[in-house]
């Protein structure tokens, strides 16, 4: 039995021929590092600072010592008493991970898109809480909130809507401070959230080749607070980086291995992973795409990279569609995408219920990417074949023409058989008379079922949530104008 | 013997040694110069325009013709001399606003306004509101173009039109904005007088802006 279905979409020698050529790259020319604080870290560090060009370079000792230093395996924590995800996956299997960051919501009944509320955050995350096949929580960022704080305001209502560990996304480097500080009030100590983070970081470069000063700061807070952080590289390719796949994944390379070295130079042993979104620029019209063909190949084979070369878990968009509304464009495009990524190896299906290009969250989306998680990791779970599987004895003992249904080897295996709520499973006929609902239907009703008998705020304990007042209400008093 | 229509066809292929030499052989036949820009140059770079705007030519393709157009121009400038203003429609002043370091949005929409025959001025992302003041009193544009991608940084759009008329300069400048989070009813809430979603959408805009 292989443990995972795997599709490469490079061969060894093209992982380790990209490999070099990023310490090439990483120790001649480097990246520009606009932030003076990290620059001089990393000079302590003993990395080459230039300070007159805020160039910073590695030389290949450094860069190795940072590979080994990470982690190769942490965890990622939920509260409620849901179970610890260990990454990678003890079974080589994959988490699923919501849509971040979008600004329209997509009305369930009608499909047109509004802006996104503090309460829809909180219905979203309600949401995310009940539906068992997604595991981590992004959100989506509320417009009636001040601007400045809109991500620390979500925040807070994730934490009161969903036990679901909860990925960050920090629009400022103070914004991130006081998510930390909610995380910390809600985990008990920074110890305890340190020991088991429910939360964790995102950080990136302005691709092409620089880290940023929201990046850098991004770094050294999380490296401060301790838990584990995605580090990501948004290419765009044809704009910020070679329209040519390979030239692509070259250059998320070199952005994720700069703050993989930056990291373990800062806090060694910091859990961290590898997380290439590459986007593809639609060379006609300029519109970026995250599940153009090209798009899709390119994060395939930077997870590859990821994983064979930097031996880090690997995350990247496993669903998400450049369509507009939940349609057959957005569940092929989802699909397609999560079968490929997973295949390549991913730890982490990024973007469930995310639609035009990650600018919009769908609660109708999130109960399709639900359905589709379980059966992508049915299906990357690959075929275990031993005596029993195969069925020996069973197939020996079969006389010609008669039928398995009521085998012991049946009935023991019936169960393991994977059955989805959503996809049709009756004759047709059946179907008619309920109504002949569509996918989008049946997803529309289970939705407002669940809305109406689980979905439901998260219990958070009076003297906690008077806590998570007190910093929003900090926060609001000294970062919004 | 070389011709209008040929020297269009080079800039439609940006075919750079072909524009090259038919703008010099345009000129020893004693055509011009300001005929050979816009019979020839820009009449090419305005086919290439349409044939942008049907889908048959890609962005990079467009770019391509437009770099080609700027070398034949090159030969010529120096025999225009100041009526060579006239060639460019509009200039604009191009920034991402301040908060917001998202840029690639911002170059595709500024390079194919150049390819539209504005000069553009790009002042970078990350822009606060007193540079982008700055910025329009030294250049003194046309147009002040401003990008923003993300909800939390749009309303620093406002802000700069807020201190456009402080400075007494609102009534000086055309003021565009885009960017994926921005809608044509936004636009309109905060006083601007032009908005695109995209960059073929930007250019059109952009000379309407200037009637
Ligand atoms: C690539 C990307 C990045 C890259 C940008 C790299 C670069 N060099 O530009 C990086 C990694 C730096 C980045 C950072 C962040 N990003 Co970002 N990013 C994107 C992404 C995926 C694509 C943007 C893009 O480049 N599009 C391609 C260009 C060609 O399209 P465009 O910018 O929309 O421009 C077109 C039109 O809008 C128009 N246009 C643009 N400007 C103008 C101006 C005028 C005058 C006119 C007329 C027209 C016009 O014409 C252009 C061409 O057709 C978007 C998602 C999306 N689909 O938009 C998220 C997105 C915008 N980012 C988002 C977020 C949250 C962030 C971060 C906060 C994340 C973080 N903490 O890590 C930071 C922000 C830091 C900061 N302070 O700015 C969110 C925003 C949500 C919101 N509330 O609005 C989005 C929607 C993604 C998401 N769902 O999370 N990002």
């Amino acid at each position: 039995m292989t443990d995972r279905l795997r599709v490469r979409p490079l061969t060894g020698e093209e992982v380790a021929d990209i490999y070099e050529r990023c310490v090439t790259f990483l120790s001649t020319k480097g990246v520009r590092v606009d932030h003076q604080r990290c620059l001089e870290m990393m000079h302590k560090a003993g990395a080459q600072v230039d300070f007159t060009t805020n160039q910073l370079r590695f030389p290949r000792d450094i860069i190795e010592a940072a590979i080994r230093a990470a982690p190769r395996s942490y965890i990622f924590a939920a509260r409620g008493g849901r179970p610890d995800m260990v990454l990678p996956h003890p079974k080589g299997l994959f988490y699923s991970r919501t849509g971040t960051g979008g600004r329209s919501y997509i009305e369930p009944a009608t499909n047109t898109y509004r802006d996104v509320s503090l309460a829809d955050v909180a219905e979203v995350a309600q949401l995310i809480d009940v539906l068992d096949g997604l595991d981590i929580c992004a959100y989506p960022t509320p417009r009636d909130m001040p601007e400045a704080t809109a991500d620390i305001h979500a925040l807070k209502v994730l934490f009161e809507n969903t036990a679901k560990h909860i990925m960050l996304q920090n629009y400022s480097g103070e914004s991130l401070e006081y998510q930390l500080e909610l995380a910390v009030v809600m985990a008990g100590s920074k110890e305890a959230l340190a020991r088991r983070p429910i939360v964790h970081t995102l950080t990136g470069c302005l691709t092409p080749l620089v880290l940023q000063d929201v990046f850098a700061e991004t770094i050294i807070k999380t490296c401060e607070y301790g838990v584990p952080m995605g580090l990501s590289s948004l290419p765009s390719a044809g704009g910020t980086s070679p329209v040519t796949i390979a030239g692509t994944v070259f250059i998320a390379a070199i952005e994720i291995l700069t703050t993989l070295v930056i990291t373990q130079l800062i806090k060694p042993g910091l859990p961290v992973y590898g997380f290439p979104i590459t986007f593809a620029i639609d060379m006609m019209t300029g519109r970026n795409r995250q599940s153009s063909a090209e798009s899709i190949l390119m994060a395939a084979s930077a997870i590859q990279f990821v994983k064979e070369a930097l031996k880090l878990p690997a995350h990247t968009y496993g669903f998400g569609t450049d369509g507009y509304i939940p349609d057959a464009q957005a569940a092929i495009e989802a699909t397609l995408r999560g079968a490929m990524i997973s295949s390549a190896g991913a730890d982490i299906l990024g973007g469930a219920g995310q639609l035009n290009v990650a600018t919009a969250i769908s609660p109708i989306q999130l109960v399709i990417d639900d359905t589709i998680a379980p059966v992508l990791r049915r299906i990357t779970g690959g075929v275990k074949v031993d005596e029993d599987t195969l069925a020996v004895k069973d197939i020996w003992d079969t006389v010609p023409g008669s039928h398995f249904l009521e085998r012991t080897h049946t009935l023991k295996h019936c169960r393991e058989v994977l059955r989805t709520d959503l996809l049709s499973t009756q004759s047709r006929e059946v179907w008619t008379a309920e109504g002949s609902k569509d996918l989008f239907t049946r997803a529309r009703e289970k939705y407002q079922e669940l809305k109406k008998t689980k979905m439901r705020p998260q219990p958070v304990p009076d003297e906690v949530r008077r806590e998570m007042e007190k910093i929003v209400k900090h926060a609001d008093a000294h970062m919004v104008k | 013997m070389a011709s209008y229509e040929e020297l269009q066809q080079g800039v439609i292929t940006a075919d750079e040694g072909k524009v090259e030499d038919l703008v010099r052989q345009l000129l020893a036949a004693g055509n011009n110069p300001l005929d050979i820009i816009a019979r020839g140059l820009t009449a090419g770079m305005a086919i290439v325009g349409q044939k942008m705007k049907t889908g048959e030519m890609f962005i990079p393709e467009v770019l391509a013709s437009a770099h080609v157009m700027a070398k034949g121009m090159d030969i010529l400038k120096p025999l225009v001399g100041d009526k060579l203003s006239s060639i460019y429609i509009g200039k604009v002043v191009f920034g991402t606003v301040q908060g917001d370091i998202h840029n690639i949005g911002k170059k595709i929409v500024s390079m194919l306004l150049e390819s539209g025959g504005f000069v553009v001025i790009d002042i970078g992302v990350d822009v606060p509101a007193a540079k982008f003041i700055e910025a329009v009193k030294r250049e003194q544009p046309d147009i002040l173009a401003l990008s923003a991608l993300l909800t939390t940084t749009i309303p620093r759009m406002k802000e700069v039109i807020q201190a456009l008329s402080s400075a007494n300069l609102r009534d000086r400048v055309r003021v565009m904005v885009g960017g994926a989070p921005v809608t044509q009813s936004f636009a309109d809430s905060i006083g601007a007088d032009g908005y695109a979603p995209d960059a073929v959408l930007a250019l059109e805009r952009a000379k309407q802006l200037l009637d």
